[in-house]
């Protein structure tokens, strides 16, 4: 019988997130991995066909024309015999992904679990794109419109606004705060590799409307591009990365209406959080993944930035940033419309967030997305930032406990870890 | 009549005739190789191959049936929990209480009007729907729906909606679908715009690139 371990991180690796549309998945999954063996020199994939199982992370099969392209990428890895599946969550996928390599290693079924995951979104148009994408929404009622998940998120986020009295420029600022982290993070983020520049609120504020409050600067673009996280026992974890390696100290997973229409008034969550929650407005799911992580790691869900060092979290666009942190409890004690002036989140702030840039700056190659976020938030921990970004402009010193989450559909599905420096 | 848990379809007395007769009007080409593109880059070879694919589905709509019937006849049909009496529209035909143990819901015709709960103004969507920009994508409460429903909301000038406005549906009288594109939603005509805030003027002006952008895109089609 298995023994229940306590779960680790030794390393991660990202592809640049506008990979180069002349590679083929699996070059691009071993470029990603050769550059682990070269930052976790003690790794081998021996050890995961003796000791392990692969994760493979990637969400829609659409953009390949190709169902279980992950076969395609194990046998290529010469993994072949090793036990592989393949997780796809919507924008959670990465997440989820590592919710599972979590879940394997915590029971004991594995003592070495790779999570790989990638996603190709330039085979098609770009509107055609975003059209794939909204066919996780539920088709019958909402694709069909035309719209897609921006136009989705902006109606959540409007009634957010109106709530909590918040202004375009409040989101804007999230929104330059991680494209001028991304800056900051080098040359594997988007924004670095695509604009080049740092922005202002006024560039976003003048930037074209896609779906009010949101205008072009405030979402993330079609990204390539793939991540691998290296998730392991104790006795990996020591053996892989001696000085380097994070505990998964809390991991929680939920889930809310594919049909935001239908959070109005969800059987359950009336009964959890009380009369008119979440509404339309809240990621119901972010704040009951939150509190189950959160209470495994011994955090108050209240203010709980104030044990947060630093936290990677799914943008895709700015308003759902400041919906998560409303989430996430951080909105307590302040109003959310004081919390984004007083600049909280910023990086000289309380609780510095998303300072590898996040979606909107890094990136967001779906299967790839959510293990990017865990893998910065873990050099943060492991004093890692100055030789991965090269710069220490945006690293959060002597961080020692930091929250990743990642974010699906309509916030349909929703996780958070808490990892700790060990 | 007990329905039967699993109700078949007596397909003998469908016209099938008819229907492969439909379904050839748009012909499936499967895979289609379209284009090749060669050349170098950093030194490196490289190749790019277009395919073109194709599918035309079939999807049954089983017990939400009666949904997309009422909408050819200009009608919402939603649906009514006979335990806990939660009314829902789109319909569930099963409840979603768990103390109701998926209980089969009964079919309700819901009022054409609707309460707007939120909504976002689209200066950009799908590629099918460029031609209406920019519209309103608005969540309503449709009669006494305990969910809401997203469609767009016809009205001149976007920039006056406004949460918890009341809405009509309208249906097209053009050929109908089944599908929630067989109705919109419309201002209830007892309705009057507030007078215009700086959120209206901003977006007002956000607005004024989109109508350019649309006219040479009507233009270029």
């Amino acid at each position: 019988m298995s023994e229940q371990q306590k779960v680790f991180i030794a390393g991660g690796t990202t592809t640049p997130f506008d990979y180069p549309l002349n590679l083929q998945i699996e070059e691009m999954v071993a470029n990603c991995i050769r550059q682990l063996y070269t930052d976790v020199p003690e790794f081998h994939l021996k050890d995961v066909r003796e000791h392990g199982m692969v994760v493979y992370s990637h969400f829609s099969v659409h953009f390949a024309h190709q169902l279980t392209s992950y076969w395609i990428l194990h046998d290529h890895l010469g993994l072949v015999g090793v036990p592989h599946f393949r997780i796809d969550n919507g924008g959670n996928t990465g997440g989820s992904a590592l919710y599972a390599a979590y879940a394997l290693v915590r029971a004991g079924l594995a003592d070495i679990v790779p999570v790989i995951g990638y996603e190709l979104m330039g085979s098609v148009s770009q509107s055609k794109g975003s059209e794939f994408i909204a066919i996780a929404s539920d088709t019958r009622y909402e694709a069909m419109l035309g719209a897609n998940y921006t136009n989705y998120y902006a109606g959540l986020a409007r009634v957010f606004m109106e709530k909590y009295g918040l202004t375009e420029e409040d989101f804007a600022e999230i929104a330059v705060k991680n494209k001028n982290n991304a800056m900051a993070t080098g040359e594997k983020a988007q924004h670095y590799r695509k604009v080049g520049e740092k922005m202002t609120v006024d560039d976003v504020m003048n930037s074209r409307l896609i779906s009010y409050p949101l205008k072009k600067w405030d979402c993330c673009f079609m990204s390539e591009g793939a991540a691998t996280v290296l998730v392991c026992n104790e006795q990996f974890a020591k053996q892989y990365a001696p000085d380097h390696y994070v505990e998964i100290t809390g991991a929680g997973l939920s889930s809310c209406t594919i049909r935001a229409g239908d959070r109005y008034a969800f059987p359950g969550w009336t009964e959890r959080y009380g009369e008119g929650y979440p509404g339309l407005g809240e990621f119901a799911a972010c704040r009951h993944s939150a509190e189950v992580a959160f209470k495994m790691a011994g955090i108050e869900w209240k203010d709980s930035y104030k044990y947060l060092d630093v936290a990677e979290v799914h943008d895709a666009f700015s308003t759902s940033e400041f919906q998560i942190y409303n989430a996430l409890g951080w909105c307590e004690s302040i109003t959310p419309k004081q919390f984004i002036r007083d600049r909280m989140p910023m990086i000289e702030g309380e609780i510095p967030t998303n300072p590898g840039g996040g979606l909107v700056g890094y990136g967001h190659p779906v299967g790839a997305t959510g293990l990017m976020s865990a893998i910065e938030c873990y050099y943060q921990l492991t004093g890692l930032i100055p030789r991965e970004h090269r710069s220490t402009e945006n690293e959060v010193k002597d961080a020692e406990v930091g929250l990743v989450n990642s974010h699906a559909g309509t916030g349909t599905s929703i996780s958070n870890f808490v990892l700790k420096r060990v | 009549m007990k329905k039967n848990l699993h109700p078949t379809p007596n397909n003998k007395e469908f016209n099938w005739e008819k229907w492969s007769k439909l379904n050839k009007l748009i012909p499936e080409k499967g895979w289609v190789w379209q284009n090749i593109r060669t050349g170098l880059a950093e030194n490196t070879d490289w190749v790019e191959q277009q395919i073109y694919y194709d599918m035309l589905y079939t999807f049954r709509l089983g017990a939400l049936s009666p949904y997309a019937k009422g909408l050819l006849e200009g009608k919402l049909l939603g649906t009514k929990c006979p335990k806990c009496g939660d009314m829902t529209f789109p319909p569930r035909v099963n409840c979603w209480n768990l103390d109701c143990k998926l209980e089969i819901t009964e079919w309700v015709e819901m009022p054409p009007t609707g309460i707007l709960h939120t909504f976002t103004i689209c200066g950009f969507a799908a590629k099918s729907a460029l031609k209406k920009l920019p519209f309103v994508l608005a969540y309503v409460l449709v009669g006494e729906s305990k969910t809401a429903i997203a469609n767009i909301l016809k009205i001149e000038e976007p920039w006056h909606v406004e949460t918890d406005m009341p809405v009509i549906i309208k249906f097209t009288e053009k050929k109908r679908v089944g599908n929630l594109i067989d109705f919109w939603f419309e201002p209830d005509p007892s309705w009057s715009p507030s007078p215009m805030t700086p959120e209206k003027e901003r977006i007002k002006k956000l607005c004024e690139p989109v109508y350019e952008w649309i006219k040479i895109l009507k233009r270029s089609i």
